[in-house]
Order: structure tokens, then C-alpha cells, then sequence
């Protein structure tokens, strides 16, 4: 190269430059001599040292993550390094690790206090982790602490500075599934001065392999196994190696091999731990030199350095004598407990005298809970399991058992006999306690299972009982189910019915605890629970006169209808006209009626034949009226109707006056009213039409003073006849007409006549008492001969429509009007409360 | 007096059970089974009678 004018001088400065950088270049080589490698950069002098606290491990998504605490300052730069061998304090030492080797080392840090004391805890530490198994100091000198991390694969760690939190983070990744081994150790809490290993779970590399359990056993136990008297007894090994050959485990032990001449030692642990695997058959364990007593055949192997001494072992064949002899009579005793308990549950169970059967449980019921004045007692028949019998059982199975456990100490003989063989019966009362240990352990089990399967039970019991209890509220509700007597006319939401086998009355007969779907009877027939279900199964009787009800009673809507008026008014021949005009109408419209039972059955045929012949009818008797029944519609709309018919002498005799209980519980009243009953109407046909009026059998009294007797008894009786409708009907309109009065036919027009004719009290009283009147006026003739606009149907088929009951007969019952309320029955009360009530109370 | 049968069917459930229990113990002790995890004490205790009594169970 050439130089031109200028270069000269350049080139007098390059060689300054490189002088300058040869003379740093030796001024530091004298460092880089002192530690060879790739040392960690030399911190700046004013960088304080950082003082290594304590030393964590937790698992996180992923991988472990091991954590290094430092104070007053943290290590700038940490190296982490995998290496075969961590150099130790002195030279030619190493630290050992179980697993793979991790270097990690902190320059400018320390792990010990002002006065040399260790400041992040012991030196060697494990962790339950599947990737870092332990930690082990190294060193800790120079300025520089060396850790040795085992860890259970090479994987690729991050290493990660957290200045703020003065930490250093060493992150494992552990992208494996993992699965748990157990490792044995010696337990120091001696049992009876005798060895014993306990097991601990680590998770490991799935799947779980012997030598994956050795490494975790030879990394120790963790700080709180250790906590637990667990500990690793090393007998010199530091490590292992280990083969596998036809099931059988070669364990290598390495490092050196001593016992001490004790039972206990590193064998204790191992074979356990390799055991646990269920295709290792046996267990030879080698010494350093590769020697074993049994290298072959087919038992476990141990070396002679890991035998225990002549008198450790006498000791120990002694003490083993012992140790099987108290066992074999512990073995006893369990199999003789064993034997009785399964035989006092079994007697407990098939005993006969501990029964509760339905009268004992009535007794019980009874005597906790009184029956009072005006109530019922309990049903009889059998209570579930879970609620009573079981405690009967599982009390009858502790008496079997302290029975038959007392007699086994019932031995013969004086007690010195008993002293002088000390030995056997020590022997005996060890056996006898391990069986009664056994026998109370065995009934415990069986009572804990019983019960656990009556909580069940239970839990599903009360979840379908509120469904059950729901769905029969919720029927009676929408429905407005009742059930009516038709002889006392008492009424109730829920009757009584009878058990087709042997005739007791069942008077509650709603789901609970003596039966969900199904109870059964104190003679063993089965009945069904629910109302809605007994109602076309069971014969329902009244809860108060126990007379049979009308069949579906409770189960379908019940309307009741009294039909008053004064003595031959024409009430039983208009109720038998209503009756035929109802069943042509309802025929008709397609919709089903029907006479529910054979009383009404046989009633309604001869009314029907007596009204269709023309012929008058009887006089009605003075007894209490049976209610005429029919049931009209299907299905969730079936209604069952009841007509009442009491003689008209009925409602002026004072006697029979609180009888009329049929009166209390209607849903709407008729009143029939004879037109010739009333005198300005006598007086307008006097002379006139003598042969009608003398057919006609006018009533006797005033039409007005049989209306207000029912609204007087009414009144009194507390029934709001505010709420109900009143149908009131002109009677023998046919025999008017043939008189020559011509009656009309709407209400409003038939109210005017009656004013006119001189019971306008009856009208303005009818207004004032009931939420809605109407007035009718009928000819009681059959179908085929009824007169257009007096057909006698009309007056029920508006008080029915008021229920709900649709019928296409007339005008009005097409548009029913307003619902009158349901009133709310005695019986309703008992289906408010969510649990059965044994009793049920009588109407007052 | 014939007992409802629900009651037998109750009682003999709990006994089966019971029974299912201990057999499932059973089991689990010798390292089969739902309870196959109780097999570390069969293990446990067979290493402490062999290191007390030198007796090796099969």
C-alpha cells in the first residue's frame, strides 16, 4: 500500500489507538486468567451484595417454577447450566442430586449472615413437584453461591430477574402428563419399638416407573414429610442404578453400603417403593461392588453390608414371635367378630317383636300427639322405612350385639384359674377386645350405610312429596274440587275413604310418611295416596257421617244447588223437569251426564219417567233430603252436581230448622215460587178458572215467608249470600196460561210482575241480599212438551254457567256471569301446611 | 302380620352395601378394585412384618 502527503500523520494516529487498546487488553487479562470460562460480568464495586433469604417451589400451568429471595439486592446476572457434576465446598467433593443436574449460580450474593449463620434455611431441601425433585447447596463462597437442582428431564429453563421483588425465577417447563408414585419411608415413630414405612405421594412423569419412585425416594422426604417423623435412612447410598429383567428389579446401590448392623436401612424403603409396581416380582439390591446374598431365585435380595447383626436379629425373631402371635389372635378376634356381628345384624333384622306395624305407630303418634276434641286419629298403616323402622332395626342390632358380646365373657371357673393361665386368658381377653372392636366396627358400618341410604330415600322422598303436595294444591285450586256429602251435607276438600279389604277408614289420605304414591293398609292392601287418584279407586265416605260419597267426589268440581220454597210450590217437579231438559240439552250438545251412583241413578229414573208420563208428582217427605247427583262434562271440566229437594215443612219447623245444612255450603240458590200462592193473583183468576187453580195445588203460605226463613237462616249461619246467585222461579207457568195469564219471559219483565203482584218485598229484599238475581218463569213439563221461553233447564244453566259448567241449554248459559268466589272450606286448611297432619278435624 | 316389602327391600339394600364396602376394602387392599389405592398399606405392612419378623407374605 502506499502512503500519499497526508498519510503520515493518520498513520501516527492508528498506532496510538492500537497501543491504547493492547494496553487495556493486558490490563485485563489478569482477571480473565483468575476464572476461567465464560465468567458472570464483574458488577460494579458499588453494587452491594445480595443476601439470599429463602428458597420456594410451586407448581403453575405448565411448569414449576423455583424461586431464589433475596434482600438488600438481587443478582444481576444468575447462570443456570446443566452439568453432570456440581462441584462441592472441597475439592474433589460433589453435591448429588437425584435426577437430572442443574448448576445455578449467583455471583456477588451470599447465603450467610454477618456472623456466618445460614440465612434461606437447610441446605438440602425436596419438593412434591413433577419437574424439580431437589435443591442442594453446593457452595457458598467467594462472593458466589452454587445450588445443585435436580430436576426430572432436560428441558429448556428461562431464568428471569425480578429486580423489584429482588427474586430470581428459574421457570421448569414440565410439558408432560404426570402420574403418582408412592415412596416409602422409615417412620421414627415407632410402633411398639418396631419399624414401620410410611407411604407419600410425588407426582411424576406419567407413567409412573421404578426408577422415577427410587429418585424421589433418594431426594428424601419434604420439610413437612419430615415435620411427620418421615425420613430417608440413606445407608451410605447416594444413588443407584437400576435394571430390569422377567419381573425382576436390579437396584445398584452407589456410593458406599452400611447398615450399621440394623433392621432398618435403605432395603427397608427401597423394596416397598419398587414394589408397588405390580409386574416387579422381587427386589435384588446390590451393594457398590455388585454383590447380593440371592442374585437368583425367585425371593427379594439384600447385600451382606445391609445385613443386621446376630443379636439385633435374635431380638428381632423374638420380637417377630411375639408380633405373629399377637397378630394370629388379632386375626382370630376379627374373624370371630366378623361372625357375630353378622350374625346380630341378621337376628336384629329378622326379629319379629321389634315391628312397628301400623297400630304401634298410631300408639306412638297417639301418645306424642294427643287426639283432641273434634279430631281424627292417625291412619293405620305402615309408616316408612326410613322414618320409624329404621331406628327400630339398628336398635335392636345394638342390643344383639351387647347381648351376645356379654356372654363371651361369661367364662366358667373361678377367677384364680384365670390368673394361674394368665397367658391364655390374656390371650383370650386380646381376642375377645379385637372382636368386640370388630363387632362395633361392623354394626357402625352398617348403620352409617342404612342411613346414608334413608338420607337418599329421604332426599327424593321430599322432593317428590312437594311435586305430589303441589300438583294436588294446584288441582284443588283451579279445579275447585270438594267433596259433599249428600246425606249430612257436610263438605270438605278432603274426604275419608275406605279400604277395600278390610273396611278402615283411611281419613288422610295425602302423600307422606306412610306412603309417597301408594300406603298400605294395616291388613296389607295397597291404596293409593293422592285424592285425585283414590277419588276412582276407593270408595270415599263422608269425614263427618261416614256415609259413601258420590264417586270422583274431591276429585272433580262440585256444585251444590238448593232448591227452597214453601210447601207445594212445585220444587221436587221442577227440579225433575230441570233434570230432563238439562239431560236432552246436554245430549245434544254431545256432552256426557251421567248419574254417578245408584241412588241417584234410580232417583233420577223415575223422576224422569214421572215427568215424561206427565203424571203429578208425590209429596215430598218431610225427612232431610238426599242430594240428587249428577256428573256433567269430561275430563279436567267433569263436574258433579247436587241438587237438593227438602219438603217445604222443612223451612217453617223450627225443629228441623238447623238441619238445612244443605243451605250453607250452595253455590247459588233456587227459589220456587208459586204463582198461585200469591193472593192479588188468586183474586184476578177467582171464578175465572177453578179447574186450574184446584189442579194447581196452590201453596198454602205466603211466598214470601219461606224466602225470608233460608235468608234469615242464611244470615245467621254467617253465609255470605252477598256472593251467591238467586234464581228465583215462577212455578205452573203452563197452568197460568191455560188461565189466561200469559207470564213473560225475561227476568226484568217477571220481577215487574211480581212487584205488581204484591211481593215486592221478596224482590227488593232478593236485590239487597244476593250478588245477582234473576227471575224465571217455568213450565215443569218434559222436553218434548216444554213451552218456548219457560223451559225449566234455563235456571240451573245459569247457575251453573256461574260455575263453569257449560252447557248450550238457553241463552244465558252461554254468557255465564260473574264467577262467584269459591268459598273456602274447612278441609282446605289442612293443605296449607307442607307436612301431613294425622288427624283430620271434624266440622264443627 | 306380613311386613311390607319395601322394608325387606330396604334392609337387604343396606346389607349388600355393606357388604360392597367391605369387599371393595378387600379388594383395594390387595390392589384391585375402585380402592386399588389401599394397596400401599398392604405393602406397608408386609415390608414391616418382614422387617420385624422375617415372615414374607406372598
Amino acid at each position: 500500500m502506499r502512503l500519499t502527503g497526508r498519510q503520515p500523520m493518520r498513520a501516527g494516529v492508528l498506532a496510538a489507538v492500537m497501543i491504547a487498546t493492547l494496553a487495556g487488553l493486558a490490563a485485563s487479562g489478569a482477571q480473565a486468567l483468575a476464572s476461567p470460562g465464560r465468567a458472570p460480568r464483574k458488577p460494579p464495586a458499588s453494587r452491594p451484595v445480595a443476601l439470599l433469604t429463602g428458597i420456594t417451589a410451586s407448581h403453575l400451568r405448565g411448569y414449576d417454577q423455583l424461586v431464589f429471595h433475596f434482600a438488600a439486592a438481587v443478582p444481576a446476572h444468575p447462570r443456570a447450566r446443566y452439568v453432570t457434576q456440581v462441584p462441592a465446598g472441597a475439592a474433589g467433593h460433589f453435591a448429588t442430586v437425584s435426577g437430572v443436574t442443574l448448576e445455578v449460580s449467583f455471583a456477588r450474593a451470599t447465603g450467610r449472615g454477618s456472623a456466618g449463620q445460614g440465612t434461606y434455611g437447610p441446605q438440602q431441601r425436596t419438593f412434591s413437584l413433577p419437574g424439580v425433585i431437589e435443591v442442594v447447596t453446593a457452595a457458598d463462597k467467594g462472593g458466589t453461591v452454587t445450588f445443585a437442582v435436580g430436576l426430572a428431564r432436560r428441558e429448556r429453563v428461562r431464568i428471569a430477574v425480578l429486580a423489584r421483588l429482588r427474586e430470581v425465577a428459574i421457570d421448569v417447563p414440565t410439558p408432560y402428563r404426570t402420574a403418582l408414585a408412592r415412596v416409602f419411608f422409615v417412620n421414627t415413630k415407632a410402633v411398639f419399638g418396631t419399624a414401620v414405612t410410611s407411604p407419600v405421594e410425588r407426582p411424576v412423569p406419567a407413567p409412573a416407573t421404578p426408577r422415577a419412585a427410587l429418585q424421589r425416594l433418594f431426594a428424601g422426604p419434604t420439610q413437612p414429610e419430615a415435620g411427620r417423623s418421615l425420613q430417608f435412612v440413606s445407608s451410605g447410598a447416594t444413588g443407584f442404578r437400576l435394571t430390569y429383567a422377567d419381573g425382576v428389579a436390579g437396584v445398584y446401590l452407589l456410593g458406599s453400603c452400611n447398615s450399621g448392623g440394623s433392621t432398618t436401612n435403605v432395603t427397608t424403603e427401597i423394596i416397598p417403593t419398587v414394589r408397588q409396581f405390580g409386574w416387579v416380582r422381587s427386589v435384588k439390591i446390590y451393594d457398590p461392588s455388585g454383590r447380593t446374598e440371592h442374585p437368583s431365585g425367585p425371593g427379594n435380595s439384600i447385600p451382606r453390608c445391609l445385613q443386621p447383626l446376630e443379636d439385633k436379629v435374635i431380638a428381632t425373631q423374638i420380637r417377630g414371635q411375639v408380633i405373629l402371635a399377637l397378630l394370629g389372635l388379632g386375626a382370630l378376634g376379627i374373624l370371630i367378630g366378623l361372625a357375630l356381628g353378622i350374625g346380630c345384624i341378621v337376628a336384629g333384622l329378622r326379629a319379629r317383636d321389634i315391628v312397628i306395624t301400623p297400630a304401634a305407630f298410631v300408639a306412638e303418634r297417639v301418645a306424642a300427639h294427643p287426639v283432641g276434641v273434634g279430631q281424627f286419629g292417625p291412619d293405620s298403616a305402615w309408616p316408612l322405612y326410613p322414618l320409624r323402622q329404621i331406628r327400630a332395626d339398628l336398635r335392636k342390632i345394638e342390643a344383639e350385639r351387647r347381648t351376645r358380646y356379654g356372654k363371651l365373657w361369661h367364662w366358667p371357673g373361678p377367677p384364680l384359674i384365670r390368673f394361674i393361665f394368665f397367658p391364655v386368658s390374656g390371650a383370650a381377653v386380646l381376642c375377645l377386645a379385637v372382636a368386640g372392636l370388630t363387632m362395633l366396627g361392623l354394626e357402625w358400618l352398617f348403620a352409617a350405610v342404612t342411613w346414608a341410604c334413608a338420607a337418599i330415600v329421604l332426599l327424593v322422598f321430599g322432593a317428590v312429596l312437594a311435586v305430589l303436595t303441589g300438583v294436588e294444591r294446584l288441582w284443588h285450586r283451579v279445579i275447585r274440587t270438594e267433596a259433599s256429602c249428600p246425606r249430612c251435607y257436610h263438605v270438605t276438600a278432603r274426604p275419608a275413604y275406605r279400604c277395600p279389604r278390610c273396611a278402615r277408614l283411611h281419613r288422610d289420605i295425602r302423600p307422606g310418611r306412610l306412603g309417597l304414591l301408594m300406603r298400605r293398609c294395616e291388613c296389607g292392601a295397597l291404596l293409593p295416596t293422592m285424592v285425585m287418584r283414590a277419588a276412582w279407586r276407593l270408595e270415599a265416605v263422608c269425614q263427618r257421617c261416614e256415609e259413601p260419597l258420590r264417586p270422583g267426589s274431591a276429585a272433580v268440581r262440585d256444585v251444590r244447588i238448593p232448591i227452597f220454597g214453601d210447601t207445594s210450590a212445585g220444587k221436587t217437579r221442577f227440579m225433575y223437569a230441570a233434570l230432563d231438559n238439562l239431560t236432552a240439552t246436554a245430549g245434544a250438545a254431545g256432552i256426557p251426564l251421567i248419574f254417578p251412583d245408584q241412588e241417584s241413578e234410580q232417583q233420577a229414573t223415575l223422576a224422569l219417567e214421572l215427568i215424561r208420563s206427565g203424571k203429578d208428582t208425590i209429596k215430598t217427605s218431610v225427612t232431610l233430603p238426599t242430594a240428587l247427583s249428577c256428573r256433567i262434562g269430561k275430563g279436567a271440566s267433569m263436574t258433579l252436581v247436587h241438587m237438593f229437594d227438602a219438603a217445604g215443612e222443612a223451612y217453617r219447623s223450627a225443629e228441623m230448622y238447623d238441619s238445612l245444612g244443605f243451605l250453607d255450603n250452595g253455590h247459588g240458590l233456587v227459589y220456587v215460587l208459586d204463582p198461585f200462592s200469591i193472593g192479588s193473583v188468586r183474586d184476578q183468576l177467582a171464578g175465572q178458572a177453578a179447574a186450574e187453580i184446584a189442579v194447581a195445588h196452590a201453596a198454602a203460605g205466603d211466598p214470601e215467608t219461606a224466602y225470608g226463613e233460608v235468608v234469615s237462616r242464611l244470615r245467621d249461619s254467617g253465609i255470605a249470600a252477598g256472593s251467591q246467585r238467586l234464581a228465583v222461579v215462577v212455578s205452573k207457568t203452563d197452568l197460568l196460561r191455560r188461565c189466561g195469564l200469559d207470564l213473560p219471559a225475561e227476568s226484568e219483565a217477571v220481577a215487574g210482575w211480581l212487584s205488581e203482584s204484591g211481593v215486592h218485598n221478596l224482590v227488593l229484599s232478593a236485590r239487597r241480599e244476593f250478588a245477582e238475581v234473576r227471575y224465571f218463569t217455568v213450565a215443569s213439563l218434559a222436553t218434548d212438551r216444554a213451552v218456548a221461553g219457560h223451559e225449566p233447564g234455563e235456571p240451573l244453566g245459569w247457575l251453573l254457567a256461574a260455575q263453569g259448567v257449560r252447557l248450550t241449554s238457553g241463552r244465558d248459559s252461554a254468557a255465564p256471569g260473574p264467577r262467584v268466589p269459591h268459598t273456602r272450606l274447612a278441609g282446605d286448611a289442612e293443605f296449607a301446611g307442607p307436612d301431613q297432619t294425622e288427624t283430620a278435624k271434624a266440622q264443627p | 302380620m306380613r311386613i311390607p316389602i319395601t322394608f325387606v327391600l330396604f334392609r337387604l339394600t343396606a346389607g349388600l352395601l355393606t357388604i360392597l364396602i367391605l369387599a371393595a376394602f378387600g379388594l383395594g387392599l390387595s390392589g384391585r378394585g375402585p380402592l386399588a389405592g389401599l394397596h400401599g398399606w398392604t405393602i406397608s405392612g408386609q415390608n414391616w412384618l418382614h422387617i420385624n419378623t422375617g415372615v414374607r407374605l406372598p
